[in-house]
């Protein structure tokens, strides 16, 4: 059987046969002139692949394309070569309303503390950062902030018990959390021993730093 | 509900609305938007029969802001009863 000139490259592998001393240019299945037809089509082919432009491949550099049909061999990968969000997203929620108050005794939603990140990848951490400050009007009288995670139990609780009628003063809530979804909401939420608190003004602030694997 | 600018006792509104017969969780207030929660905890409206009792509430005076000294003099003090000084 003739060798069939056309290769399967570049949608799959090409396995070549192998001349050997006793083979003639014109034995059927190495024909020279339809495998040098061959060879030409895998090397354009391969050409395409690799892109244009002269440079050598040194430790640790890997090989990018900069341009439509064009590569290079890059000595580190720059921001510019990977896509946003790929490696880490970044969600953020800034208090607006001055001074939102509570009564509740359980867990209610913080006004404005609410982020949403999507296109998550799942087993990625989540850090979530909460700072804020708060007063309570009444002395020996508490308010307790923490996280929810898509409105499952708060965790990562942290307290603040005036010494004083309205005295106030800044809570810190950190937590790593691992996503098991795409889509993740994250509040923070709180609840005063007795009525009332405050969030004074606006001072408050939820970062959610997704750092994918 | 707006608060169109009254100043209100949550905790004592609280008890005035219970007293109407209008029994919420708790209250909240983020700026000028007066609210009660929903069983998730959620901010949502007050119900709209809220809005006389709202009207007729006469807040108590405010209590007298607090000083930085006032906040070192309490915890000084909270320290010295554990300690059993004076």
């Amino acid at each position: 059987m003739p060798l069939n000139p056309v290769p399967n490259y570049p949608a799959s592998l090409d396995s070549l046969p192998d001349p050997t001393s006793a083979t003639y240019v014109d034995d059927d299945g190495f024909e020279l002139d339809l495998l040098l037809s061959k060879h030409n089509a895998i090397m354009e082919a391969l050409e395409a692949k690799l892109g244009t432009g002269a440079s050598v491949p040194d430790a640790n550099e890997v090989l990018v394309g900069n341009g439509a049909g064009a590569s290079t061999w890059l000595a580190g990968l720059t921001a510019d070569y990977i896509a946003a969000n790929a490696v880490s997203q970044v969600g953020s929620a800034n208090g607006s309303s001055f001074g939102p108050t509570t009564t509740s005794a359980s867990y209610v939603d913080l006004t404005d503390m609410s982020v949403t990140l999507t296109g998550v990848t799942v087993g990625s951490k989540l850090v979530a950062i909460f700072s804020g400050t708060f007063q309570h009007n009444t002395v020996t009288a508490g308010v307790k902030t923490a996280f929810s995670l898509d409105g499952a139990a708060e965790v990562g609780g942290s307290t603040f018990v005036a010494a004083a009628t309205n005295q106030q003063s800044p809570l810190v809530l950190v937590r790593v959390f691992t996503a098991t979804a795409t889509s993740h909401t994250i509040k923070t939420r709180w609840f005063a021993s007795t009525p009332t608190a405050t969030a004074v003004g606006t001072d408050r602030t939820l970062i959610v730093v997704e750092l994918k694997r | 509900m707006n608060l169109n600018g009254k100043r209100v006792d949550l905790a004592q509104l609280q008890a005035e609305l219970a007293t109407a017969g209008i029994t919420v969780p708790a209250l909240g207030t983020a700026g000028e938007d007066l609210h009660t929660y929903d069983e998730d905890g959620a901010a949502i409206d007050m119900p709209p029969e809220s809005a006389a009792v709202l009207e007729a509430h006469d807040p108590a005076p405010p209590p007298p802001p607090v000083t930085l000294d006032d906040v070192i003099a309490a915890a000084v003090a909270r320290a010295l009863a554990e300690r059993g000084l004076k």
